[in-house]
């Protein structure tokens, strides 16, 4: 990981953590519950981000072709 | 009072209108004389039709002579769709006739073809007014004399062929046709048609009656161009002059099948034993052969005057299918179509003919491009030519969609695929048309001809109007055609 | 007043103006081009809201004009499209496209107004029209016919469907209804190939990346989502509409990540936003369907703006591939802006009209208690901003890229987008101003402190993913295979294998078949020459017809 990106993400964790920290303190109006719990956007959005580019990846790996569509 | 006598007025405009274009000698004059009396005969018969949709149907007796004796004219809410028809397309068609005559026809003969074009006239509202059987021959002599010699005036040569095989193979049908009344004569001793109807309740099983129903049915259809009785009507309306050509293909044929529909139910369909259903079932099937062979052959003709005539025997086709399928949807939609089909043949002859004149030519492979130097014409062509397809916003659609109803109706699912699937084939010669004149690059005909003058335009944009208009307003047309289709079938005449 | 604009829809005037517009020259035509999408909004607003004129044609009552609330929003929606969409296109030297733009609208007011079920078919047929010819004038003849095909298909299943229910019911109104019989089934296919449902979504971003730089924005805009508001109105809280719904968010989504070329990866994404409204008409409440129709004017606002950035990509620079792109920024700065607006919106980030409906569609799930599709979709919503509010702006415009001498786009383009960019965020700034056209979604929690924690914590969260996982999401040339892959490479691999096995069992069966079909090329040149000698028989055998008919009917009749 190159510099740049590294402090990219620093930069990005940080805010993250003060966004979290932010959610201790504001009212919560939980849909269900958990979704309620401080926090949970982060984590939660952490892991589907994740899930999303590795299922896209290799999704990719089975179906991705080199090269336009023949008849385009 | 002239309201009463409005009935033979309408025929005796155009009679003393043929008398005055006679002695007129004069073309322009003739033209006025014509123009005048198709005027006045337009607003007569107009006239007849309020009164008819106030009052009901009128008896009108010649000479005050009772029924059993004398001759009388009816006037019910069928007929008068066909005289109003009748009388309107040759009114537009008047208009439209001066130019296109003029660069047509000899000199010296215009004041003739406006004689012979009155007189046709005036045969044709005949048969559709007069409630008697011999008058009715009369007429459909007066009207066939005057169409072969409106078809012989034409510029080509082989019109003088189309003319005598037309004349040769109307006469077959007016003898067969007289032969019929004959018989019937003999049975019921009466000509009126009220008369013979209410004669033939009594009568019981005659051979001579069935044998009478026959010769009527096949010598009329000789003349509407039933399939296959049908080859005279292509070359005749090719080689006609183009004005005379949009006044046969839009009047003569339609009356013809007027006279049918007039012997099918009210004389023979209150009868038990000549009902209409030997003639019925032989009917649907000549029909069908109409709809596909007829449009199948429009597909491979070059000249467009006969795409249109081949079209018109195909067109044909499904209005005699409404009368056979003799139910109140079907035969609605067989005189819907009968009116539909006229508006719009009567538009795309008229087109055809405008761009004859500018052109000089009606051959498919010479016109290409012609859209591009004659917008206003081909797009009435076209417009005429999705109606004949029955495209969605066309009157064609209005009439072919009660077709469909009817024959569903008569529990014939089969028979509304079949209506369905021989429009395809209108798309196919539509189609050549279409793309020839739009979407070719022009050729020399196109190059050296401009748009048509605003005297054709205008009639031609009425009916063109009409096949849209009918297309999207349906209630005033298709409500006179329900009528006139429970008229026909209410049985009394 | 009904009776006072009659005739006068917003659909008559846009398809009008289309069918003028090729009759026109110069600045008239641009004039019309800009002027009837304006009239068309007006009307929209000024024609009553009312049950609207019944027609009776040929015994079906229809209501061509039925202005209710739906319509209005949809027509409003549908009419800043055309508007914006036109003020971009106005540069556009076709006029095929242009003409066919403007009748492409008018169709989808048409299906807004429409107020029973045949009014309906036509203007989607038209719908289908229009599109197609947008996509031809722009040359792709083999692109538009799989497009019209597919819509063919479509239409044929909605006509069987509508014709099924108007004989089992009836009635050619449009009633809310469920899938419940064979006719409904076909219906609601018929509709979900128009929305860009499996298993034919791939329409899409075949289709769509096929048209002309502006072409596009205006396919982007009506299709789909005109298919959206008939699922609105015939089958509100149809159960398979969830399913179908979450399946094209997941579609969108995976494909989309793994787009190299612009304008494919938004036509992905379309089908992804489409399958949050599928959910949200799935729920059916009536929360849940104003936030649907809240969520497709929102998509249809941001994602012309971000078809507009891409088409000003394509024109300037010639290219829509991300892996060929980069760059951009410093020398197209106002298209970076849109590109960025537009890709928040659609990302839902606070401030935009992205994030109102879609707070709104979450608030309907939580309402319907589907916990299920809350969880999912919140999930995918992380993974949209991953390609739409990162990747595309990364790659297309910020990364360090090669220095090109290319100029920002010409004025009205540029206006077109800065309106967009302004009606975005107005929306996003004042959600209360929407109150007037959707009441429903006064209670829903939109800027509120927990609510907007929530959605940064959502965004930032997939920024660091985002940077981690870099490598992967490389843009990378190719295709992705789909389902279009069944009509577009099969038969091709089919022919292929066929032909050295065609050889010989051809020859066998011409062999055999020789005899047959030369009785048949005699037939057929018999039948042409009879057809078209067809007029020139003689006349006895004319006579001789007659003869035969009248002895038939003599026979039938005597037996």
């Amino acid at each position: 990981m190159d510099h740049t990106r590294r402090l990219v993400l620093i930069v990005l964790l940080a805010v993250l953590a003060l966004l979290v920290a932010a959610d201790f303190f504001v009212e919560h109006h939980a849909s269900f519950w958990i979704d309620g719990t401080p926090g949970f956007a982060a984590w939660f959005s952490l892991a589907s981000a994740a899930l999303a580019v590795l299922v896209a990846y290799g999704w990719g790996l089975l179906m991705r072709r080199r090269g336009e569509r023949a008849d385009d | 009072m002239i309201a009463s006598h409005l009935p033979v007025l309408v025929i005796l405009i155009p009679l003393l209108g043929a008398v005055l274009a006679a002695l007129s000698r004069h073309g322009f004059a003739a033209w006025l004389i014509a123009l005048l009396a198709s005027a006045a005969m337009a607003a007569a018969s107009l006239a007849l039709l309020f009164r008819v949709q106030a009052e009901g149907m009128i008896s009108y007796r010649i000479g005050g002579w009772a029924p059993e004796l004398g001759i009388e004219y009816r006037i019910d809410a069928f007929n008068v769709l066909i005289v109003v028809l009748v009388s309107v397309v040759a009114l537009l068609t008047m208009i439209y006739a001066r130019r296109s005559v003029l660069a047509e026809i000899i000199p010296e003969r215009i004041a003739w073809f406006y004689t012979m074009m009155l007189l046709c006239v005036a045969g044709l509202l005949g048969i559709a007014v007069t409630g008697d059987a011999f008058n009715a021959f009369v007429f459909l002599e007066i009207s066939s004399l005057a169409t072969y010699t409106l078809i012989a005036l034409g510029r080509d040569r082989r019109a003088l062929v189309a003319a005598y095989q037309y004349l040769i193979v109307g006469t077959i049908g007016a003898t067969l046709y007289v032969i019929g009344v004959g018989l019937i004569y003999l049975s019921t001793g009466t000509l009126n048609l009220g008369l013979i109807a209410e004669r033939l309740a009594g009568i019981e099983g005659s051979r001579a009656l069935i044998v009478a129903e026959a010769f009527i049915a096949v010598g009329i259809c000789l003349k509407l161009a039933l399939f296959p009785l049908h080859a005279w009507l292509p070359n005749a309306y090719a080689y006609a002059p183009s004005s005379a050509a949009v006044l046969l293909a839009s009047t003569a044929t339609k009356v013809a099948i007027y006279l049918l529909a007039r012997f099918l139910f009210t004389v023979f369909g209150g009868h038990v034993d000549v009902g209409a259903l030997p003639i019925g079932a032989i009917l649907i099937v000549l029909s069908v052969a109409a709809m596909f062979i007829a449009s199948a052959a429009a597909v491979f003709q070059n000249d467009v005057k006969r795409i249109l005539a081949f079209s018109s025997v195909g067109q044909v086709g499904y209005i005699t299918l409404g009368l056979a399928l003799a139910n109140p949807t079907g035969l609605a939609g067989g005189l819907l179509h009968l009116v539909n089909h006229a508006l719009m043949k009567g538009a795309a002859f008229m087109a055809i003919g405008a761009i004859v004149l500018r052109a000089g030519t009606a051959k498919l492979d010479e016109l290409s491009g012609i859209g591009r130097t004659m917008p206003w014409t081909s797009a009435a062509l076209t417009v005429a030519g999705l109606g004949l397809i029955g495209v969605p916003g066309t009157s064609g659609f209005v009439s072919k969609y009660y077709l469909i109803l009817g024959a569903l109706e008569a529990g014939f699912g089969w028979l509304a695929i079949l209506i369905v699937a021989s429009s395809v084939i209108a798309v196919l010669y539509v189609g050549r048309i279409v793309e020839v004149v739009w979407f070719r690059e022009p050729a020399e005909a196109a190059r050296a001809s401009r748009e048509a003058p605003l005297e054709l335009l205008l009639p031609m944009w009425v009916l063109a109007g009409a096949t849209i208009w009918f297309g999207i307003d349906a209630e005033w047309p298709a409500g006179l055609a329900a009528a006139a289709a429970r008229q026909l079938l209410g049985g009394a005449p | 007043m009904t009776e006072t604009f009659g005739p006068l829809s917003p659909a008559l005037v846009l398809i009008l103006a289309g069918l003028v517009l090729p009759l026109l020259r110069g600045w008239l035509r641009d004039g019309l081009f800009l002027i009837a999408p304006v009239l068309a909004l007006v009307l929209v607003w000024a024609l009553p809201l009312g049950p609207g004129l019944v027609v009776d044609w040929l015994g079906l009552q229809l209501v061509p004009l039925a202005p209710d609330r739906m319509a209005r929003i949809f027509g409003t929606a549908f009419g800043l499209a055309a508007i914006t969409g036109a003020l971009y296109g106005v540069s556009q030297s076709q006029v095929t496209e242009k003409a066919a733009a403007l009748v492409y609208a008018g169709a989808a007011q048409g299906i807004a107004f429409a107020g029973d079920l045949v009014t309906l078919f036509i203007f989607w047929e038209i719908l289908a029209i229009g599109s197609t010819l947008v996509i031809w004038s722009n040359g792709h003849w083999r692109a538009g016919l799989r497009y019209a095909l597919i819509h063919v298909l479509g239409g044929v299943l909605l006509f069987a469907g509508i014709a099924a229910e108007i004989s089992a019911t009836g009635s050619v109104g449009l009633q809310a209804i469920r899938a419940d019989n064979f006719g409904r089934w076909l219906m609601l296919a018929g509709i979900l190939v128009n929305a860009g449902a499996p298993p034919l979504a791939a329409w899409v971003a075949d289709a769509y990346p096929k048209a002309s730089w502006s072409g596009t924005v205006f396919l982007s805009a009506f299709t789909t989502k005109a298919a959206v508001l008939v699922l609105i109105r015939l089958f509100p809280g149809e159960p398979a509409l969830l399913w179908f719904g979450l399946a094209m968010a997941v579609y969108g989504l995976a494909y989309a990540l793994l787009e190299n070329d612009i304008r494919k990866l938004l036509s992905y994404s379309i089908v992804g936003q489409v399958g949050f409204m599928l959910v949200a008409i799935g729920i059916g409440s009536p929360l849940a369907l104003a936030a649907a129709a809240l969520h497709a004017f929102a998509h249809i606002l941001y994602k012309s703006l971000l078809m507009m950035a891409a088409g000003a990509i394509l024109r300037s620079t010639g290219e829509t591939r991300l892996s060929a792109l980069g760059g951009l920024a410093r020398a197209m700065p106002l298209t970076t802006v849109a590109l960025v607006i537009g890709a928040f919106s659609l990302s839902a980030v606070p401030l935009t009209a992205g994030f109102v409906s879609k707070s709104a569609i979450m608030a309907a799930l939580a309402e319907g208690r589907a916990a299920f599709f809350w969880f999912a979709l919140t999930s995918i919503s992380a993974g949209s901003f991953l390609y739409v509010g990162l990747k595309l702006p990364w790659f297309a415009m910020f990364r360090p890229g090669e220095r090109r001498e290319i100029a920002e786009p010409v004025w009205s383009m540029k206006a077109a987008m800065v309106l967009l960019c302004g009606t975005i965020l107005a929306i996003g700034c004042v959600p209360s101003a929407l109150e007037a056209l959707v009441p429903e979604i006064a209670d829903v929690a939109i800027l509120t402190p927990d609510h907007v924690l929530f959605q940064l914590q959502l965004l930032i969260a997939a920024s660091c993913i985002f940077v981690v996982l870099l490598p992967l999401l490389r843009p990378r040339a190719g295709t992705t295979l789909d389902v279009d892959w069944l009509w577009r490479e099969l038969p091709r691999k089919v022919v292929a294998m066929w032909a050295p096995l065609s050889a010989p069992i051809g020859g066998a069966i011409a062999a055999g078949c020789e005899p047959l079909r030369v009785y048949w090329t005699g037939f057929s040149r018999r039948a042409v020459d009879n057809l078209s000698g067809a007029s020139n028989w003689r006349t006895g055998k004319i006579a001789f017809w007659a003869t035969a008919l009248l002895a038939t009917y003599v026979l039938i009749a005597a037996l």
